[in-house]
């Protein structure tokens, strides 16, 4: 993908997408949003929790909850052998996406950006905020409050 | 009329005040650090010998050690900065009110950490106006009731196994377990069987219960229904505690446990299942392994393991089981078993674990607010190798147990720290005639003997040279009135030395026996003569027990002549 020169272009219509692959679809979260992004590490299980969350990461002595994206997707098909982590801060706590593939930052323009189509599965539709067409491909964005939220009304469902 | 200069006061929040002592020492420190740095910079690890390696990772453990303690003097601060505060609160409240309040503050000088006085700040506010509003009655109705018509409050702030207490405690009239269980009934709360089977304790607890209020009225202050939730969950945020306890007429009292800093925990690391735990040691009891080869068994009652400790049935929780979820059941029969014993606030029991690792000062990260639900654990700690270990919720392991006998462990285990402070010992003496006393060990120095010509006289008093100095000697059987048969004419006296107020005095007594040590309290019935504090049954013998204080008061004015 080619990174156009951002002078040249209206930022209030562009965003920017930090990029990533599961199951072979393209996915993004807002760049600003990433605070980094980390190859597999070493993880602490938590017992009793609920599948998606995958365990606590030592991110350089703070702690990270790792979220596989895949089970919370539900996708069950060919998992990776290894995976990669898109690291987060949201409220002040540290969550890491567990991805099968990182890409490209993307810059996407206002104008390609079409809400989500129905016919996407809700599991994985209730995230999402749209869909940029981007030259061959299609990005779905993830909105990680969406997540978040659902995160947390589970757990108060559980409680 | 208050609220529009309540706002000035919390300016200086952002700022802290240090001691410049604390600053040098803070200084010192660093240097220390960056000298150690540096000789670690130039170690060439293929030539250093192992010792010295070891030596300079000591100094390195000391120098951060004492960093570390340093750097939480500067965040420890004296309570008093808010409590102070609250004389203004009362008085603005007790006017608004038409009631007549004191407040009264002991141990503003207790020191907790800033973060945490900040965050006791509107919990305690909470609580004061509460006690102001509805737990101080009006003054008409104090007069009925037979009481001054100043009502007061005190806030008591002091240091106690670890932790701040806070108490905050109110002559008003109180809340009966009664009314609070009715309350509930009418709010939906409980049911009338449910209610019917809490304890007083527990039902002082429901007032924390989210939408609970006692007040016949709401007004502008209290009376809402929220608020002692508020006030339970953010004491609870920071690792504390909240305990009401309330005699109706009498008052409430309101107990803050806080833990001292938040920053850091010493803890247990243990291992089960291939997962790494962190267990608070304030928690901790005692670590047990039940020796299966020696016939140490763990029994099964209904179901549910136990086992005997010392006598007393200890409830055991297998923590492997508890998280997989699986049967309660021993994979590897015949390996010992360790087992931790813990104390959450309602019960003590153990924990079986596959291993118990170290301990270690541990630094708790809060679990991402998704997964607060979590039962079991409080939050996760990064340890030293880098791996993440949760932290155990003692406490939400106990509720697990959600044994109904709560109350008799609670007794039992009163029991057992009774019995542990009062195993005391006593010097068995023989004062003529065969009869046996006892000394409370606690008093005794020294046993001497001394021969009998060293033994002067003055005046009345016998006295005796003994290391550089003169030790007045009392007779035990004259201090007694105990008959003799004749004055002894032995050789050899046997002295007890006992040391009160660095002053020295001999108890002579016939002959030293023994010492023996007993848990059974001193049966004051029998105090026959002056000079004893009681009797005491050991190995079935009745022992009369001396009171050494008594004896030393009577004789001190002669001692007093004598010395």
């Amino acid at each position: 993908m080619t990174s156009p020169d951002p002078t040249n272009k209206n930022l209030a219509t562009e965003a920017q997408f930090s990029t990533f692959k599961i199951a072979g679809r393209l996915y993004g979260i807002d760049v600003t949003q990433v605070q980094e992004i980390v190859r597999f590490m070493p993880m602490t299980e938590i017992p009793l929790a609920p599948s998606y969350v995958r365990g606590l990461i030592n991110l350089r002595g703070q702690v990270a909850t790792a979220i596989g994206l895949r089970e919370l997707f539900q996708i069950s098909e060919d998992p990776p052998s290894d995976f990669m982590n898109v690291v987060c801060k949201i409220d002040g706590s540290l969550i890491s996406f567990q991805v099968d593939e990182i890409c490209d930052v993307v810059y996407a323009s206002q104008n390609d950006f079409e809400p989500t189509p129905q016919t996407i599965s809700e599991k994985i539709r209730c995230y999402m905020d749209g869909v940029y067409k981007i030259g061959e491909d299609l990005l779905s964005i993830l909105n990680i409050n969406l997540i978040t939220q659902h995160l947390a009304s589970q757990g108060k469902k559980a409680a | 009329m208050a609220q529009g200069s309540r706002g000035s006061e919390d300016e200086s929040a952002e700022s802290i005040r240090v001691g410049i002592q604390i600053l040098d020492s803070l200084m010192n420190q660093v240097g220390e650090l960056v000298l150690i740095r540096n000789q670690f910079l130039q170690v060439d690890l293929n030539l250093i010998a192992q010792n010295d390696f070891m030596n300079l990772s000591q100094r390195l453990n000391v120098v951060t050690t004492e960093l570390q303690t340093h750097v939480m003097r500067t965040r420890m601060q004296p309570v008093g900065r808010i409590l102070n505060k609250f004389t203004r609160v009362v008085r603005d409240i007790s006017q608004e009110l038409g009631k007549s309040i004191q407040l009264l503050l002991e141990g503003t000088e207790t020191e907790l950490d800033k973060s945490l006085i900040e965050a006791i700040k509107d919990p305690l506010t909470h609580i004061v106006r509460n006690s102001c509003d509805h737990g101080i009655e009006e003054p008409n109705e104090r007069k009925k009731a037979n009481k001054s018509e100043l009502g007061t409050i005190l806030i008591r702030s002091f240091h106690e196994g670890g932790q701040v207490v806070i108490e905050i405690k109110d002559d008003g009239k109180g809340l009966s377990p009664e009314s609070l269980k009715e309350k509930a009934i009418d709010k939906g709360i409980l049911n009338t069987l449910e209610a019917s089977q809490l304890s007083d304790r527990e039902a002082f607890n429901l007032i924390f219960h989210p939408g609970f209020s006692t007040a016949k009225k709401v007004s502008n202050l209290s009376g809402r229904g929220v608020g002692m939730d508020v006030v339970k969950t953010n004491i609870e945020r920071i690792g504390g505690q909240v305990e009401l306890h309330s005699v109706p007429t009498q008052g409430t009292t309101i107990r803050l446990k806080i833990p001292l800093t938040l920053a850091i925990l010493p803890a247990l690391i243990v291992s089960t299942g291939g997962h790494r735990f962190a267990i608070p040691q304030l928690k901790l009891v005692e670590l047990i392994r039940v020796d299966i080869s020696k016939g140490d068994k763990i029994e099964w009652l209904q179901g549910k393991p136990m086992y005997r400790l010392r006598g007393d049935i200890l409830p055991l929780v297998h923590l492997s089981a508890l998280l997989n979820n699986t049967k309660e059941g021993f994979e590897a029969e015949g390996q010992d078993i360790n087992i931790a014993i813990l104390r959450s606030d309602f019960a003590v029991f153990g924990l079986i674990l596959d291993q118990i690792e170290t301990s270690a000062d541990i630094v708790v990260k809060p679990m991402a607010s998704f997964l607060t639900h979590l039962r079991y654990f409080s939050g996760a700690t990064v340890l030293g190798n880098g791996e993440v270990a949760l932290v155990l919720d003692v406490n939400d392991l106990g509720d697990h147990l959600s044994l109904n006998n709560i109350d008799s462990l609670h007794k039992s285990e009163q029991e057992a720290q009774q019995e542990d402070q009062e195993i005391a010992e006593y010097l068995m003496v023989d004062l003529g005639k065969g009869e046996t006393f006892g000394i409370p060990l606690s008093y005794v120095n020294r046993l001497e003997e001394f021969p009998k010509e060293k033994i002067e006289s003055s005046a009345d008093h016998q006295l005796v040279q003994y290391r550089g100095r003169l030790l007045p000697l009392v007779s035990l059987t004259k201090a007694l009135a105990l008959k003799t048969d004749r004055p002894s004419k032995k050789e050899l006296y046997s002295v007890v030395v006992i040391a009160q107020n660095d002053q020295l005095v001999g108890l002579l007594v016939e002959a030293i026996k023994d010492v023996r040590s007993s848990a059974h309290d001193i049966d004051l019935t029998i105090r026959d003569r002056k000079g004893l504090l009681g009797t005491l049954k050991i190995r079935d013998q009745i022992v009369p027990i001396i009171d050494v204080e008594d004896i030393l008061e009577s004789c001190k004015s002669n001692l007093e002549k004598a010395a």
